[in-house]
């Protein structure tokens, strides 16, 4: 018997609007979800194989937040069946039919029968056109796709190594053990290229100026560079109150010879107090360098509570800015325990990095006496002026910083103690021209020679104390470039 | 699947062809002027039209009348114009034996299209005359409700350049106009036909193309498009946002527009806005056709407050703000 037609019963039935439109969202649901996968992978391997330093449970977690992040961004633009047919109608320009005929087949619409059936008709007679306005193609996530190449290439161009330390702080900061050098006392002078060796002086101009301890008249002079103090902080300003949080490493132990000298408070002070322009000065009146960013390097007074401690504060200061920015500085002193001696770190990171004393505003430095004031205004130079020098007096910010190994830089520099040792020693000889040194040194003006011997100590110091503190990544080339900027001038110099 | 029966929409589409031929054999121009009277006619709604003398709102209605082949009537309104030159009124006749009768003579408004012309120069009292033709299709002469014949439609013209003498239309009756339309002036090509055709000699009657019966299919038919949920939806936006009330409203709604559109204005929307998707042969309502009919619909039903005078704020632009804010695009 020849087979007959084929029956209705075997043929499919044909899609109702809803359930057609219920198919092409589904399908552009699949499309956005793969969209997002591979956007989300794509960023989420780059996060993996980037930064060398990062541990793998952060990294991981990153990668899958990122995918999270993706996913829920794609089901959050999941359209309702009305408005994927009003989309559908806007792309196709079909001037609402599909609209009207879900609403026709959902019993929401009002008209006469037979022109209902036609809608309904003619967006089935459509459907074939409209699928594809309904269901857009799928796009390549061409922007995921190139963050993970660049996080990629990131990762095996730079991976990071000079990171390690600011990594080694993340870790102590989240309790992993690698902190514990962090949190045990300052860390052991590294060998050159480890995590946590000396990174170069200017990381701690790069956090005084993330700390707003960088005014901009202190950029317009140049001047960067305070030495010594005491455990107090940097000062900048006379401020009547304590100076303020712990510098993020100062040599506040009492065995340290040539160290909280009473008797020597103000030039100590001064030459600390005068970097940032102290005395008043308006941080904005002067207009900033190019590429300035860069913080005080200035010590901070002693301590009037505690004048016994002789710190060498190699923290950034700036009264003027701290205030604007820091805010007045409401820790303690940094008690001698807050040294890097063999002591502990001082305080947490948060106090070093908020560290900022109730001094009066600074003022730029301006000439004493006809001629150009090297860093600070005359008054802040003036051995007699006790607005500068008081003690207690000024304002700190306490330094902080990140050990980054710097891999051209840190072969000669020599280990932190002897570097604490000799600048300790400097000022105790005289601290005046050794803290100069130290000033033109920052200031590039290096008029002497006992500079050099001093750059790479205080190098160490300074890069010491930033390995306390995680140094952001994207802070770390600003701080390389600084160095470089000195490294080649004094290579210039050098005769 | 059964095969839709499209017949009654093929039909209409071609008689509102032949009707639109055959006007513009004589009404020369202004297309879009004549798109929205037709909107009115298929919507069984009443025009206002407004514009300078001369621009052809007598020769639209008349040629309207003779291709629908209805029955048409103009009034010139005057201020000593009475309701009952309107409506009409019962007078003494003589009967066939010779007696005499009280009997109702109808007025002018019992005709299919009635013009209005310069309705703003009759009194209130004689305006308010119209007012129960307009909505209810019937008068009340001498406490006797007489029907009018349908299709009924008041097309009144109000000259916009002469306020003196003149009593603008209360808010009420403005309401009852479907469609606020403004004549616009020819352009320069469309002057030349006008110049060049129209003064050979007298203007050629129009054959009638589609008579009362057809008028009125015409009409069912309008009712019976489609407007689907979301549609009506939109009108209803736009009707809520011009209402100073309202917190969703646009900014320069709620300082200008004393009184937004009535609820009235949303069946005006829906019902103008079926008449054109039935000039377009469509069976379903878009939101384009939200789009076109809404300044027309929308523009007399916004009152606006002092401030908007003071500040030279017109109509069209709270309109616009409030088409631009609730269907963009």
């Amino acid at each position: 018997m020849p087979p007959g037609p084929i029956p209705d019963l075997m043929r499919p039935s044909p899609l109702t609007l809803r359930s057609q439109l219920t198919q092409w969202r589904r399908t552009g649901d699949l499309r956005r979800v793969g969209r997002a996968v591979i956007g989300g992978v794509a960023v989420g391997g780059g996060l993996l194989v980037m930064p060398g330093g990062i541990p793998l449970w952060v990294r991981l977690g990153t990668g899958f937040g990122v995918l999270a992040v993706m996913l829920a961004r794609a089901w959050s633009v999941r359209p309702t069946l009305q408005g994927l047919a009003a989309a559908v109608d806007a792309s196709a320009g079909s001037k609402g039919l599909v609209a009207t005929a879900l609403a026709v087949e959902m019993g929401r619409a009002e008209g006469g029968s037979d022109l209902q059936g036609l809608v309904m008709a003619s967006a089935s007679a459509a459907a074939p056109q409209l699928a594809a306005h309904a269901v857009p193609a799928f796009r390549v996530p061409w922007t995921g796709l190139g963050i993970g190449a660049m996080l990629t290439l990131l990762g095996a161009v730079a991976p990071l190594e000079h990171a390690a330390p600011a990594m080694a702080t993340i870790r102590a900061a989240t309790g992993g053990g690698a902190g514990a050098e962090s949190a045990a006392g300052p860390v052991s002078p590294a060998e050159p290229g480890e995590p946590g060796a000396a990174l170069p002086m200017a990381s701690m101009q790069t956090v005084a100026g993330r700390q707003g301890v960088h005014t901009e008249a202190r950029a317009r002079s140049g001047e960067m560079v305070g030495v010594s103090g005491n455990g107090a902080g940097a000062a900048a300003g006379a401020g009547a109150a304590p100076a303020a949080a712990g510098p993020s490493w100062d040599a506040s132990a009492p065995d340290r010879p040539g160290s909280g000298r009473p008797d020597q408070p103000a030039s100590a002070s001064q030459q600390l107090m005068s970097r940032p322009g102290t005395e008043r000065g308006d941080a904005d009146e002067g207009p900033p360098i190019p590429g300035g960013n860069q913080g005080a390097f200035a010590g901070g007074p002693e301590d009037a509570d505690d004048p016994g401690n002789a710190d060498v504060a190699l923290s950034t200061g700036g009264g003027e800015a701290s205030e604007r920015e820091g805010g007045p500085a409401e820790e303690e002193p940094a008690s001698p325990a807050q040294t890097n001696a063999g002591a502990p770190p001082v305080g947490d990171s948060e106090e070093r990095r908020e560290g900022a004393g109730d001094g009066d505003e600074g003022r730029p430095g301006e000439p004493a006496d006809g001629g150009p004031a090297p860093i600070g205004g005359e008054d802040a130079r003036s051995k007699d002026d006790t607005r500068t020098t008081g003690p207690g007096a000024g304002a700190g910010s306490g330094a902080v910083g990140t050990a980054e190994a710097e891999a051209e830089g840190p072969g000669r520099l020599p280990p932190l103690p002897d570097a604490l040792a000799r600048i300790e020693l400097a000022w105790s000889k005289g601290g005046d021209g050794t803290l100069r040194a130290v000033e033109e040194a920052a200031l590039g003006q290096r008029t002497t020679q006992s500079w050099r011997s001093l750059h790479g100590d205080y190098t160490a110091v300074a890069e010491q104390t930033l390995a306390r503190d995680a140094l952001p990544p994207a802070r770390a080339a600003v701080v390389r470039r600084y160095f470089n900027a000195l490294s080649a001038d004094a290579a210039k110099e050098s005769p | 699947m059964s095969q839709p029966d499209n017949s009654r929409l093929e039909a209409a589409c071609a008689d509102l062809r032949r009707l639109e031929a055959a006007i513009r054999t004589v009404f020369i121009g202004q297309h879009g002027l004549l798109q929205d009277v037709l909107t009115a006619l298929l919507a069984g709604g009443n025009v206002l039209l407004e514009g300078s003398p001369g621009l052809g709102k007598t020769l639209l209605v008349r040629v309207l009348s003779q291709a629908l082949a209805l029955d048409a009537r103009r009034i010139q309104f005057t201020p000593d114009l009475m309701p009952a030159d309107i409506t009409g009124g019962t007078t003494l006749i003589r009967d066939e034996q010779g007696g005499t009768k009280l009997a109702f003579r109808p007025g002018p408004v019992f005709a299919n299209i009635v013009l209005a012309d310069e309705i703003n120069r009759g009194t209130p009292k004689t305006q308010s005359a119209l007012l129960e033709a307009m909505q209810e299709r019937a008068v009340t002469v001498g406490g006797e409700r007489r029907i009018l014949d349908a299709p009924f439609h008041v097309i009144a013209t109000q000259n916009p350049i002469e306020h003196e003498g003149t009593y603008p239309l209360p808010e009420a009756q403005l309401d009852r106009f479907l469609l606020k339309l403004l004549v616009p002036f020819p352009d320069r090509d469309e002057l030349v036909r006008i110049g060049l055709e129209t003064t050979r000699g007298a203007v050629p009657a129009v054959e009638p193309v589609i008579d009362r019966s057809g008028v009125l299919r015409l009409q069912a038919l309008c009712r019976d498009i489609v407007v689907g949920s979301d549609v009506a939806a939109q009108a209803a936006d736009l009707v809520l946002a011009t209402h100073p009330g309202r917190e969703e409203s646009p900014s320069d709604v709620r300082r200008f527009v004393r009184y937004g559109a009535s609820p009235r204005a949303m069946q005006a929307l829906l019902q103008a806005g079926r008449a054109r998707a039935l000039l377009e042969g469509r069976a379903w309502v878009s939101p384009d056709d939200l789009r076109a009919v809404a300044l027309p619909v929308l523009r007399h039903r916004v009152h606006l407050g002092l401030e908007a005078e003071l500040e030279g704020i017109a109509s069209e632009s709270i309109v616009g703000l409030v088409l631009d804010g609730v269907l963009p695009g």
